[in-house]
C-alpha cells in the first residue's frame, strides 16, 4: 500500500498563501481607511479625486465612400490636420471624453473606399456621438461624401448604422478619463512651480523641517506597509501565474505555421516601379508621424478564413490578461502603449489593428521578446504575413510598414504626456491624497 | 576577429579615429562625367585605407599608416557611376532621400534648417561624394599635392565643390572643453578583448557593418546588384543563397553620417553661468562645471558621473565599463536628462524591462569620430589648471568653431535618426516632462530646461537655448574595396 499522509500538501499551501493574501489586502483597505478618521495637527483630509467616468471604449465608424468622393475627403481631413486651431471643420477644443481618434480613408477591391473614425473614449456612446456632432461643424464635409450619411440630424441613427465592435482590446489606464489625466498634469505643473520657486535646495529644507511634526500613529503605520507589501506581493504572484499561461499559449500559436529560422540576407528587391512605389510609401509614412508625444499605427489586415477561430480564441486570451495580466501602463512589459485594439470587419474577411502609443513604433519593433511572441501569434493568422515572424526582424519591418496606412487626421487629448508620465502623474496625485508625512513628501518631490 | 580578407575589404574608419593623424581636409566631390570618375576612382582604391591589421616594426610597435583615405558615397554619387536602377533603388529610403530632407527627423529647424547650411543643403551644390584625407603633421602637405594632382588629371570628370580644413587638439578636446570620443562601442569583429564587460558594451559587428550578424541575429538590410551586371564576379553573394540572381553590393560597406555642427561656446558657459548661486568668483566657477557636467554626464575629462559624482578624476577618464539603472537609478549622480545618458541609456530605459533596455540600447549604438574646425574660445587646459581659467566672463568673438562630426551604422533609421529623434531632441525621453537634451537638443525658443535630480528637490537649470547649430550634412555609403572595383566595372 501506498502512503498517502504527505499529498495534500500543495492544495493547503495555496490555500494558506491565498487567504494570507486576501487578508492582507482587507486589512491594508482598512487601515488606509481607518487612518484617514485620524485627525493629527498640521493634517486635513483631502477631497479623494473625482471619481473616474467609467472604463474606456472603442467607438469605430466604418462608411463607405461616395465614388469618386475620397481624393476631397482626404484633403478635407489634411487640411483639418495642418491647421488644428482654426479649421473650419472640427473644433477640438469642444471634444472632451475622446483620449485619441483618428480619420482616415481604407480600400479594398471588394468594399471600394470606406471612411473610418476610430476612437477611445470614456462616457456613453450616445454622448461621445453627440459630442462628435457638436465639436464638428463640418460634419456634413466629412461624413457627407459617405453614402450612408443622411445629414447632422440622423448622424446618431448614422453612427449606430455605422459602428463596428472591438474585438480585442488593451488600455495602458482603462479608467482614467482625458480629464481625469488632464488634471493630473494640471497637478504637477502646479507643484512643479512650486518646486520651481525653491531653486536653493537649502531653502526646501526648512520647509520639510516643518514637516516632521506631523506623523502616522506608528502601530498602524506599520500595519499598513506590511499588509500593503503582502497584498502587491499577491496581486504580483497572481499577475505572474496568469502571464506565464499567457506566455505558453502565445509561444505555441507563434511558433504553429511559423518557421523556426529564415536567415535571410535582405534587401528590397523587385523593379525599380517597385522600389521605388515601397520607398515613396515609407517617407510618406515618416513625414505622417505628428508632432506629438504619440503617434497613431494602423493597418488592414485580410484574415486567413482558416485560422479566423484561432485568431478570435487568441484574442479572446489576450482580453483577459490585458483586464486582469498586466499592471497598469503595462502591455507585457512594454509601457509605451496608449491602447491597442482590433476592429473585425466584413464578418471576418478583414480586420483593422489600431494603436496610440509613445515615440517611434517600426523602430522600438523587434526589442520585446514577449511582445513579439504576441504579435507572431496574433499576425500568424493574417495573409502576407512573413514565414519567419518578428524573428527576420526586416522582413517583418517591410511587411509591417508596406501594410501601415497613411493616416491624414490625429487627434490626442494629451499630446505631450508619455504612458511613464501618467504612471508617474498618476503617483504624484495619489500622495497628495494621502496623509503628508516626512516619507510621502520626500517622495512626491523626488517624483517632480 | 573577422579574417585577413575581410579586414582588408572593408573602409578602416570603422575600427580608428586616426588620433595620430590630426590634420585633415574634406573634400566634397561632384561625378561630372562618368567614364573619367571612373579612371580616377580605380586611382584611388589603392589608397584607401583598410581595417588591415597595421604592421609591427622589429622593437615590436605598431606602424600605423601615416596617410590615412577613406570615401563615402552620397545616393547621386552612386548614381554618377552608373549603377542601375534596381540597386539604387534597393537602398534604405532614408540614404537615397538625404539628410537635407529628413529635417522634421533630425529636428534641424529654425537656424539649423538646411536653407540655411553651408554644404549638402538645397541651397548649394549637389555632392556626390566625400573623401576624407587624414595625415600626420609632417605628410600631410605631400598628400593634399598629390590628391590635387589626381583631381587635375581626372580633366573636369571629378571635380572638387567644397573643402573643409579640420584638426585636433593634443587634449582631444572638443570646443566647449570637454573629451570627446570616449564611450565608443567595442565593434565584436574588429578587436580582441579579454576582459569581461558588464555593461554589455561589446556590440555586434552587424550594427556597423553590412553583411555580418547584428544585434537582432539577422542581416541589416544591404544593396544588391543583378548578377549579369557584375560578369567579373566581383562582388560576394550571400552567406545564405536566398537571393538568387542578386549579388552584395552592401557588404563590408556601412553608412556614413556626415553633420557639421557649429558651437555658440560662449552662449553655453553664459546660461549655465546665468544659473549659478555660488556669491564668490571661485564658488561660482566650481558650480558651473558642476552643471556643465551634470549636463554632460561626464566631467570634461571623461570620467563618468555615476563612478566620479562629485569631482572630476582624470584617471577614469576612458571609463566605460558601468551601468545606470544598476548603479543610480534615480539619477542622483548621473541625471536621467544628461547628454551621455541619452545617446546610450544602457540598462536605464524605463519603458521595458531590464535586460529588454540593453538590447535597445545596443541596437541603437554609433560609432562616432570627430575632427574641429575654428580656433579655441579658451585654453584647453583651462579645466585641469586649479588656479585659473574655468570659464566664467566668456564673451563671443565671431569666430566660426565646432566639430565635424560623423557617425558610422549599419542602419541610419534604427540608430542615428532613432538617438536623433526619440532619445535627444524628445522633451518626455524616459519619463522626463519638458527636458531635452542640454548640449545638442533643439530648444528653439531659449526656454529650454534640464532637470538635476537630487534630494531633497531636484534642481532645474534654465533658459537654455540651442548652442550647437547644424550647418551642414549628408548621409554616404562607404563601400567595401570590392564593391568599389565593381562601381569602376559596371
Amino acid at each position: 500500500m501506498r502512503q498517502r499522509d504527505n499529498k495534500p500538501k500543495l492544495p493547503l499551501k495555496l490555500i494558506a498563501i491565498s487567504s494570507i493574501a486576501i487578508g492582507s489586502y482587507l486589512i491594508n483597505q482598512w487601515v488606509k481607511r481607518a487612518s484617514y478618521a485620524v485627525p493629527t495637527r498640521n493634517f486635513q483630509p483631502r477631497r479623494p479625486m473625482p471619481p473616474s467616468s467609467g472604463h474606456q471604449k472603442i467607438l469605430t465608424l466604418v462608411a463607405t465612400v461616395k465614388p469618386g468622393q475620397e481624393k476631397a475627403l482626404n484633403d478635407v481631413l489634411f487640411s483639418i490636420s495642418n491647421n488644428r486651431e482654426n479649421n473650419p471643420y472640427i473644433n477640438f477644443s469642444k471634444i472632451k471624453s475622446i483620449h485619441f481618434g483618428r480619420w482616415l480613408v481604407i480600400y479594398d477591391d471588394l468594399n471600394g473606399h470606406r471612411l473610418v473614425f476610430s476612437c477611445t473614449y470614456n462616457g456613453e456612446f450616445e454622448d461621445v456621438i453627440r459630442e462628435i456632432a457638436d465639436a464638428t461643424p463640418g460634419l456634413d464635409a466629412i461624413w457627407g461624401k459617405c453614402t450612408e450619411y443622411t445629414g447632422r440630424d440622423n448622424f446618431l441613427d448614422f453612427a449606430r448604422g455605422s459602428f463596428m465592435p472591438a474585438a480585442y482590446r488593451f488600455f495602458a489606464f482603462p479608467n482614467e478619463s482625458p480629464q481625469a489625466i488632464r488634471d493630473k498634469i494640471a497637478i504637477r505643473s502646479r507643484l512643479q512651480k512650486i518646486a520651481g520657486n525653491y531653486p536653493n535646495p537649502e531653502d526646501v529644507k526648512t520647509f520639510l523641517d516643518s514637516l516632521h511634526r506631523v506623523s502616522k500613529v506608528p502601530f498602524w503605520t506599520a500595519v499598513e506597509k506590511i499588509t500593503g507589501w503582502l497584498s502587491s506581493l499577491a496581486l504580483a504572484g497572481g499577475r505572474g501565474v496568469l502571464n506565464s499561461v499567457g506566455d505558453v499559449l502565445a509561444r505555441f500559436f507563434a511558433n504553429w505555421g511559423l518557421k523556426p529560422h529564415v536567415a535571410t540576407p535582405y534587401a528590397l528587391i523587385g523593379t525599380p516601379e517597385e522600389q521605388k512605389k515601397h520607398i515613396q510609401h515609407l517617407l510618406e509614412l515618416d513625414r505622417n508621424e505628428t508632432p506629438f508625444a504619440q503617434n497613431q499605427f494602423t493597418l488592414v489586415a485580410e484574415i486567413r478564413p482558416e485560422r479566423y477561430l484561432r485568431l478570435r480564441f487568441l484574442m479572446m486570451v489576450g482580453a483577459l490578461l490585458t483586464d486582469y495580466g498586466y499592471p497598469p501602463g503595462s502591455l507585457i512589459g512594454v509601457f509605451t502603449i496608449h491602447s491597442l485594439y482590433w476592429v473585425i470587419l466584413d464578418g471576418g474577411q478583414r480586420a483593422i489593428l489600431c494603436t496610440n502609443y509613445d515615440g517611434n513604433w517600426s523602430s522600438y519593433l523587434g526589442d520585446f521578446a514577449r511582445l513579439a511572441t504576441l504579435l507572431d501569434a496574433l499576425f500568424n493568422n493574417v495573409k502576407g504575413y512573413p514565414p519567419s515572424g518578428l524573428r527576420q526582424v526586416n522582413l517583418f519591418n517591410s511587411w509591417i510598414r508596406g501594410a501601415q496606412l497613411i493616416c491624414p487626421l490625429y487627434y490626442s487629448a494629451y499630446p505631450n504626456e508619455t504612458v511613464l508620465n501618467i504612471i508617474r502623474d498618476r503617483e504624484i496625485a495619489a500622495t497628495l491624497g494621502q496623509e503628508m508625512g516626512y516619507d510621502s513628501v520626500e517622495r512626491l518631490l523626488e517624483l517632480l | 576577429m573577422l579574417p585577413d580578407s575581410q579586414l582588408k575589404d572593408i573602409q578602416g574608419f570603422v575600427a580608428s579615429g586616426y588620433d595620430y593623424a590630426a590634420k585633415a581636409t574634406y573634400f566634397f566631390l561632384q561625378f561630372k562625367d562618368q567614364k573619367k570618375s571612373k579612371e580616377w576612382l580605380e586611382k584611388i582604391i589603392p589608397k584607401i585605407t583598410t581595417t588591415e591589421r597595421w604592421p609591427v616594426d622589429e622593437n615590436g610597435h605598431l606602424m600605423p599608416p601615416k596617410v590615412v583615405l577613406h570615401i563615402g558615397f552620397t545616393h547621386a554619387g552612386l548614381a554618377a557611376f552608373g549603377l542601375p536602377d534596381s540597386a539604387l533603388y534597393s537602398a534604405p529610403r532614408e540614404f537615397i532621400d538625404g539628410m537635407a530632407n529628413r529635417k522634421h527627423i533630425l529636428g534641424d529647424t529654425g537656424a539649423s534648417d538646411p536653407e540655411n547650411w553651408e554644404v549638402g543643403g538645397p541651397n548649394n551644390e549637389p555632392v556626390h561624394a566625400m573623401m576624407l584625407l587624414n595625415a600626420t603633421e609632417d605628410t600631410f602637405a605631400d598628400a593634399y599635392k598629390a590628391h590635387q594632382k589626381l583631381f587635375k588629371e581626372s580633366k573636369g570628370g571629378v571635380v572638387v565643390i567644397r573643402e573643409e580644413k579640420a584638426f585636433r587638439e593634443d587634449s582631444g578636446r572638443e570646443p566647449f572643453g570637454f573629451s570627446d570620443g570616449v564611450g565608443q562601442p567595442i565593434v565584436k569583429g574588429l578587436v580582441f578583448t579579454s576582459k569581461p564587460v558588464v555593461s554589455g558594451n561589446i556590440v555586434n559587428t552587424g550594427e556597423f557593418v553590412l553583411g555580418y550578424l547584428n544585434e537582432f541575429g539577422v542581416y541589416s538590410p544591404t544593396m544588391v546588384v543583378p548578377i549579369e551586371t557584375d560578369p567579373k564576379n566581383i562582388l560576394p553573394g550571400f552567406p545564405d543563397p536566398q537571393n538568387p540572381g542578386y549579388r552584395d553590393f552592401g557588404r563590408n560597406g556601412m553608412f556614413l553620417v556626415y553633420r557639421k555642427l557649429k558651437q555658440d561656446v560662449a552662449a553655453f558657459w553664459q546660461a549655465l553661468e546665468a544659473n549659478t548661486f555660488a556669491p564668490t568668483e571661485k564658488g561660482k566657477k566650481a558650480e558651473v562645471l558642476w552643471l556643465a557636467a551634470k549636463l554632460m554626464g561626464r566631467w570634461p575629462s571623461g570620467a563618468p558621473l555615476v563612478l566620479s559624482p562629485d569631482h572630476d578624476d582624470p584617471s577614469l577618464a576612458r571609463a566605460d565599463d558601468f551601468l545606470y539603472e544598476r548603479d543610480d537609478p534615480e539619477g542622483f549622480r548621473c541625471p536621467i536628462g544628461s547628454h551621455v545618458r541619452r545617446a546610450n541609456p544602457r540598462d536605464s530605459l524605463q519603458n521595458i524591462s531590464w535586460g529588454d533596455s540593453i538590447h535597445t540600447s545596443n541596437t541603437r549604438r554609433i560609432l562616432r569620430r570627430a575632427r574641429l574646425f575654428g580656433e579655441s574660445l579658451f585654453p584647453q587646459s583651462a579645466f585641469s589648471d586649479e588656479n585659473d581659467m574655468r570659464p566664467v566672463g566668456l564673451k563671443d568673438d565671431g569666430v566660426s568653431r565646432g566639430v565635424h562630426f560623423f557617425a558610422i551604422n549599419a542602419e541610419t533609421d534604427r540608430q542615428f535618426e532613432f538617438i536623433q529623434k526619440i532619445w535627444i531632441n524628445n522633451a518626455g525621453f524616459n519619463n522626463l516632462y519638458d527636458n531635452k537634451d542640454a548640449y545638442v537638443g533643439n530648444n528653439e525658443n531659449g526656454d529650454g530646461v534640464m532637470t538635476i535630480p537630487q534630494v531633497p528637490v531636484r534642481r532645474q537649470v534654465s533658459g537654455l537655448s540651442r548652442f550647437v547649430d547644424v550647418i551642414g550634412g549628408g548621409y554616404f555609403f562607404m563601400p567595401g574595396i570590392a564593391a568599389m572595383r565593381y562601381m569602376v566595372e559596371c
